[in-house]
């Protein structure tokens, strides 16, 4: 507990007291309120009513990486280790940011590997969290959150944003992951193990094809 | 009939088919119990029956005659509450009761569980929103403190 507010606060030695009482305070009573006030500044323009300005004038970024074993008879893949990096200016809540690229990623997990929507004439087919599956405890791998700080000048003490960032990239990571494992490209998601079988059997197919046109 | 909620015994004049989560919350106002699926998929609803977790919308009131119901209300939570808040264990929230409840039964029964008991004793409780990390370290914390 005690690093991670030095982290957050810098290590002079006054912020490094200051820290250590936040951090005494925070066990002992669990809870901690701080109030800061932050003004958008004047060169930073968005006009609601017309729509004219900047209203993303800066971005956050991100990276993930997201390791998987397949199963080669049954094609289920299990996500071992996840990891997903995040620069967005300043964390204010570190431990709200963590929570907030753990829920994002395996929510992104989720939306790779698991969650299928289906619409018929635009009708939702899956009506309820019977049909519609979502990663419980037991689907979760670790993940690891990396918070990296890079002050941008705009924003409430150097903060850009983060929220529906960590979610973007687990999509792609994952794919990439399975794709790396097997050696084949796939083309959608949710990549369940039925997809991952059709595709396996079309590359086996056309490989045949191939051949037998040479021959 | 009768049945015991949280200590204290109630005669209901409910219709006996009604949902024991539709009894707790709009019968007795004990709104900490949440409904999130009402089909027992996602565990927001949990409450001890005769101190076993059971998901309240898939429980009828006449079931309970002459049994104990034992809400979030009930239970004597702080401890795993100010773990889950150290911990950041709550995003929304909407799900934290049903967790609660689930790590306060838990924690009855073992006091010293390992990762792999946490997660067993809480894959009925679904969660959208922390990737369940923080929900886990939270419940050892609190073990770590009741013990003390």
């Amino acid at each position: 507990m005690l690093s991670r507010f030095e982290k957050q606060i810098g290590l002079a030695e006054d912020s490094r007291e200051f820290a250590a009482v936040a951090a005494a305070r925070l066990e002992a009573e669990a809870k901690l309120s701080v109030t800061r006030h932050y003004r958008v500044p004047p060169d930073v323009v968005w006009d609601e009513e017309r729509f004219v300005g900047d209203a993303y004038p800066i971005y956050s970024w991100a990276a993930a990486v997201v390791e998987v074993e397949v199963d080669l008879l049954t094609y289920e893949v299990t996500t071992t280790h996840l990891t997903a990096a995040h620069e967005i200016g300043k964390a204010i809540n570190p431990i709200l940011v963590e929570g907030q690229i753990e829920g994002g990623s395996l929510q992104g997990l989720g939306y790779a590997s698991l969650e299928n929507l289906v619409t018929t004439a635009g009708k939702l087919q899956q009506t309820s969290l019977t049909d519609y599956l979502i990663p419980t405890i037991m689907d979760t791998p670790q993940i690891e959150p990396l918070i990296l700080e890079e002050p941008y000048s705009r924003g409430p003490y150097g903060a850009k944003g983060v929220g529906e960032l960590p979610f973007i990239g687990i999509a792609p990571a994952f794919i990439g992951a399975v794709e790396n494992a097997l050696g084949v490209e796939f083309y959608a998601i949710p990549l369940t193990p039925e997809k991952i079988l059709e595709r396996l059997q079309e590359v086996e197919y056309s490989k045949k094809n191939k051949s037998s046109d040479n021959n | 009939m009768r049945l015991k909620v949280n200590g204290k015994w109630y005669y209901p004049q409910a219709n006996p088919s009604t949902r024991l989560l539709d009894y707790l919350r709009h019968e007795l106002q004990l709104t900490g119990t949440k409904e999130g699926c009402g089909e027992g998929e996602c565990g927001a609803c949990l409450v001890l029956l005769d101190g076993a977790v059971v998901n309240s919308c898939l429980v009828l009131l006449g079931q309970c005659a002459e049994r104990e119901v034992t809400t979030i209300e009930g239970i004597d939570a702080q401890p795993i509450i100010e773990a889950f808040i150290v911990k950041g264990a709550i995003q929304c929230g909407f799900c934290t009761p049903g967790f609660i409840v689930a790590a306060y039964a838990l924690l009855q029964q073992n006091p010293n569980p390992s990762p792999t008991d946490i997660k067993t004793a809480l894959a009925g409780n679904l969660c959208r929103c922390t990737g369940y990390q923080k929900i886990v370290a939270a419940i050892q914390v609190a073990a770590e403190r009741l013990k003390q």
